[in-house]
């Protein structure tokens, strides 16, 4: 199978449909990782002591991570064709090594623009203290006969 | 809250008065290049963080549009002479702040990134909230607009950042928010 007949079609999806969840052990390494794929060096992702003079437990995943992580999700469902139209996280609750962050999400609503086929949905990654970013997300799948 | 302007992030961080930092809404960065073009290596090792598989990045040429805003990060360190003191533009509004954390993002694409784009970033202060106690303190919410756009002058994507800019105050639950600009 190649990589352009592999994913999802906008005639594939339904409103109500849910995401395959998606989830990631959260260790000290990864965090560590965060900071340096990133190019993030806030000291709130890499110095404890920093982390917790601003009321953090210890550091903790940064926007980017959300960022990957949420957009990693949506293709591990929809497939590589999938195009992120929009995208957006509010970070309500800060996710720290021990924890698992787990993508959760369902379609909300389809909608055909200037012949492009664009799926809207709700997200949610959490921890085990509840719900940590409520996202949203827009994307674009192919429409049409599948190609051979 | 404190009137220190000791930058304890170590992200030269900009102090004033409120009135002065709001007085920065509506203020555009001068357009500044990334240090240098999307290369493979990066959008590798940010695949390995999140554990994507997708083959676009692993076996094409296009990068995960979360990587967007690393290009506006500078190096931790560069040789004098190629100093370049155009950190992130929401870092440089005025404010009493010490801390920051990042409320909301929202981007939105023109097109995938790919390797070899050269991105230029326009920033806009959109608006600079009046002050608000949240749980975590008091301060103010910083709201920007990144233009990021490739050599050729093409937008790639737009993508707006609302920043929290505080200090840690003694906890009045009464009056916390986490309403957001």
């Amino acid at each position: 199978m190649t990589a352009t007949t592999a994913g999802l079609r906008f005639d594939d999806v339904a409103v109500g449909d849910e995401i395959t969840p998606v989830s990631i052990p959260i260790t000290y390494k990864r965090i560590c990782m965060n900071a340096a794929a990133t190019w993030d060096w806030f000291p709130g992702h890499h110095d404890p002591e920093y982390a917790r003079s601003q009321g953090q437990q210890t550091i903790y995943l940064s926007t980017l991570f959300f960022h990957g992580f949420v957009d990693r999700g949506l293709g591990d469902w929809a497939g590589p064709d999938a195009l992120l139209r929009r995208r957006k996280i509010s970070m309500i609750k800060s996710i720290y090594p021990g924890q698992t962050a787990t993508l959760t999400g369902r379609v909300v609503g389809k909608r055909e623009v200037d012949g492009t086929g664009l799926v809207d949905l709700e997200l949610m990654v959490s921890s085990e203290e509840g719900p940590c970013v409520p996202s949203e997300a827009t994307l674009q799948l192919p429409t049409g006969p599948v190609r051979s | 809250m404190s009137t220190a302007t000791t930058d304890i992030t170590g992200l030269g961080m900009a102090f004033g008065t409120l009135e002065e930092g709001r007085a920065w809404a509506g203020r555009t960065s001068e357009p500044k290049q990334a240090w240098f073009p999307i290369d493979r290596s990066m959008v590798l090792y940010y695949c390995s963080l999140v554990e994507d598989a997708n083959p676009r990045y692993w076996e094409g040429d296009e990068c995960p549009p979360g990587l967007l805003m690393t290009l506006g990060f500078n190096p931790q360190w560069t040789p004098e002479h190629l100093h370049r003191d155009d950190s992130l533009f929401a870092l440089n509004v005025p404010l009493p702040g010490h801390h920051i954390i990042n409320a909301s993002t929202t981007t939105e694409l023109e097109r995938r990134p790919r390797v070899g784009d050269h991105v230029s970033i326009v920033e806009e202060i959109v608006s600079v909230s009046p002050e608000k106690t949240t749980r975590i303190g008091t301060g103010v919410f910083i709201t920007s607009l990144t233009t990021y756009s490739d050599q050729h002058g093409e937008v790639i994507a737009r993508n707006t950042n609302v920043l929290f800019r505080y200090d840690i105050t003694a906890r009045d639950t009464s009056a916390e928010t986490e309403e957001q600009p």
